[in-house]
């Protein structure tokens, strides 16, 4: 079941009902209501192998608060069981069919397992889980966790499929506060909530199908037309994960809690340390604290630094998917970052004016576009097919006709490109006028949105694009 | 409470306002426009007010004289006599699939046969016979018949004749199943595709879907769900005659209500 269904909605509006009748009555009892339709829709999602989600947390918690009245060694040993445990479903479901076929191929036998679907959310609850108890184990996070708040965690509805990635420390206080949801939390959430459909099924949804021809068989277009395919795609996988983690944080605050946003506008970046610290926010942070400073971080000279990113971006572009494309991917900004890192000192002593600014973001922006042609591309063929279409083929004379055949695709194109560059204080201007506007203002609005979504909708609803991860 | 029960009515009235305008057989028509609908479980365009306006621009005409030039031009080849027995068909392929399966659901459901429906977007015949989920669904299912549509995503490919030992291996994997392969309706002259299949299957297994004109979504490629369900009905209407291998029972649904069967959604590969 995905956000931008009416199933979800007609479904979501029943839940919310009885969410606030139940709202002032015991605390426990509004857990265990969102737990039992959490896990009832991660039984749409997966079937019976959501089952492997409470028997995670039951595992996962006991062993955790076994490990935290542990000392020295035995304290350490434990975590790593405890992680391993965590990770045993993930790797087993997202890897081990390709690593079988990598063996076969290696011992040159026939022998395969069977390829299995990965089930939705898995990695997102499995990080959580991580986190919970290395955070425990560090003892960055030292509440007293029940059982049902755990399982309250890993399996909260808006964050199960894709994230974002919710720390301990962010959604346990809020667990435990008095339910006491503002009026302004609940337009906030509302306001999230058609920011990320607009973003996802107006916009996002749209575009892809262009998206997907090219990448599909690049051969068969010119140059201009793949080059634009490419820049499609840059703009479709930000704004379909921005728009989910938008819905998500404003299902999350409609319910009471309240999440960090996940996206920063990250195509603004002047480099790519500074990209990576506004994309996909919670799973780059996750990266940075369980990945990256325990390799090492920053604090063994430059060298050991830029191994340890581009060790940490490489898993990164791993969990991405088991493919040499994802590898090569976060290996790409795995080096960039170094090679930004390394230079630091001398970027450093660059003056910021319009025209440094402008000149690093391009680059920037080029580079990210670049790699994301690899994380697209179904093989290197295609990602070749691709590149020598845009270097051999371009002829610009396509562009009229181009805008001719496709002119809303382009609109929206050009427009989600544009919005890239309004001020953030405007965004947060619209958001706070949205906010206390009349009751019947918010209701044409969403109104106007869910007809336009009909309007622009050519074929069945679009998976998001981070679900298969 | 009460900025619970506003926000409630801010996401159903347009819920409720869509789902009933959905059902409702009144047209809003803004200055110059329509206001579209969602998609709602009675569609068919026998009993859709859409469906007299679609037909005429889809030029159903133009499908049934091709589908009995196709017919006759069989028929020549031999006759069958048809399988008034009822099917399980596995109907699988590219994204076309998913405009045709449901009206293949209508007919199915009329003519007792069991539909499962695989469609996987982006596919081609290369992914069909190099990976193992064929195999995997005709196990899972065991089918008596399959039904094919595939050869969108090649049509413009530059040398189809590369293309011959995928199709063969495809068919190779049906082993003795009954089947038919749906030509790809296509909305510009292919690179050679169509005619290849067809060359391998024969004309006794393939529908040839060059000639009909059919409307198209906004994409420009795939037809509107409409002309879909036109294209499916001269596709019935050729599986049911002696024109066929393996003529089965295809009597056209009467009704317009919507019939669903297991129906598997594959993502393009690696995406």
């Amino acid at each position: 079941m995905v956000f931008t269904t009416i199933q979800f909605w007609a479904a979501f509006i029943a839940f919310l009902f009885f969410f606030a009748l139940l709202r002032r009555t015991k605390r426990e009892l509004l857990i265990l209501y969102v737990i039992i339709a959490s896990l009832g829709f991660f039984y749409l999602s997966n079937q019976w192998l959501m089952l492997l989600l409470p028997a995670t947390a039951i595992v996962s918690w006991t062993l955790t608060e076994w490990m935290s009245e542990m000392k020295g060694n035995s304290r350490k040993w434990m975590l790593c069981l405890i992680v391993t445990f965590d990770l045993l479903p993930l790797l087993f479901f997202k890897y081990s069919h390709p690593f079988s076929e990598l063996l076969s191929q290696m011992l040159n036998t026939n022998f395969s397992l069977p390829s299995i679907a990965l089930p939705i959310g898995i990695s997102f609850y499995t990080f959580q889980a991580i986190s919970y108890s290395v955070d425990v184990y560090r003892r960055d996070f030292c509440l007293k966790v029940t059982f049902l708040e755990y399982l309250f965690y890993l399996s909260f509805f808006p964050l199960l499929l894709a994230g974002p990635i919710t720390r301990a420390k962010t959604l346990f206080p809020q667990i435990r506060r008095k339910n006491i949801v503002s009026e302004r939390l609940l337009y906030l959430g509302l306001w999230l909530v058609i920011l990320g459909i607009i973003k996802k099924a107006i916009i996002a949804d749209y575009i892809a199908q262009y998206n997907d021809w090219i990448f599909s068989m690049p051969d068969a277009y010119s140059g201009f037309e793949c080059l634009i395919g490419l820049i499609g795609f840059t703009m479709q996988i930000y704004l379909d994960f921005s728009g989910y983690s938008d819905i998500s944080i404003g299902i999350a605050a409609i319910l009471g809690i309240r999440l960090r946003e996940n996206f920063a506008f990250p195509y603004r970046s002047r480099n790519i340390t500074e990209f990576w610290h506004r994309w996909h926010i919670s799973l780059s942070t996750w990266f940075r604290d369980y990945v990256y400073i325990p390799l090492g971080g920053n604090r063994y000279g430059i060298l050991r630094t830029c191994v340890s990113l581009i060790i940490t971006m490489i898993a990164a572009g791993v969990w991405h998917g088991s493919t040499l494309m994802f590898l090569i991917w976060g290996a790409l900004h795995g080096i960039g970052l170094a090679i930004h890192k390394a230079f630091q000192p001398v970027l450093r002593n660059i003056r910021d004016n319009l025209l440094t600014i402008s000149i690093s973001r391009i680059i920037t922006f080029c580079f990210v576009v670049f790699c994301w042609a690899f994380f697209r591309s179904q093989d290197l063929n295609t990602v070749q097919q691709l590149f020598s279409g845009i270097f051999t083929r371009m002829d610009l004379s396509y562009a009229a006709p181009f805008f001719a055949a496709r002119t809303t695709w382009c609109i929206l194109l050009i427009t989600s490109i544009l919005s890239i560059f309004v001020e953030e204080k405007i965004y947060l201007h619209i958001e706070a006028k949205f906010i206390y506007w009349p009751w019947l203002v918010k209701l044409l609005i969403f109104l106007a949105v869910v007809q336009i979504v009909i309007e622009l909708h050519t074929s069945d609803i679009q998976p998001f694009l981070y679900f298969r991860f | 409470m009460r900025a619970y029960l506003k926000l409630i009515a801010i996401l159903f009235l347009p819920l409720a306002f869509v789902l009933y305008y959905a059902y409702s057989p009144v047209q809003i028509p803004p200055p110059g426009w329509k206001l579209s609908k969602v998609k709602a479980p009675t569609w068919s365009p026998s009993d859709s007010p859409e469906g007299e306006g679609i037909k005429a621009s889809m030029t159903s005409e133009t499908s049934i004289t091709s589908t009995t030039r196709q017919i006759s031009k069989t028929q020549e080849a031999g006759l069958s006599l048809p399988d008034t027995t009822a099917h399980r068909i596995l109907f699988f392929g590219d994204s076309m699939v998913e405009g045709l399966l449901r009206r293949m659901n209508c007919y199915a459901f009329k003519n007792g046969h069991k539909m499962t429906n695989v469609v996987w977007y982006s596919s081609t015949t290369e992914i069909w016979a190099n990976t193992d989920t064929l195999q995997y669904f005709i196990n899972k299912v065991n089918p008596t018949f399959v039904m094919i549509s595939l050869g969108t995503n090649e049509q413009f490919i530059k040398d189809p004749a590369e293309r011959e030992t995928s199709i063969r291996r495809v068919l190779q994997k049906l082993g003795d199943i009954p089947y038919v392969w749906i030509g790809v309706p296509a909305w510009k002259e292919d690179t050679g595709i169509n005619e290849l299949t067809r060359q391998i299957v024969g004309n006794d297994h393939y529908f040839d879907s060059r000639d009909l004109t059919l409307q198209r979504g906004r994409d420009r490629m795939h037809p509107t769900f409409y002309a879909a369900a036109l294209w499916m009905d001269s596709v019935a209407k050729w599986m049911e005659s002696p024109a066929t291998a393996h003529p089965i029972r295809m009597s056209k649904p009467t009704d317009g209500r919507k019939h669903t069967y297991k129906t598997y959604a594959l993502q393009p590969l690696n995406n």
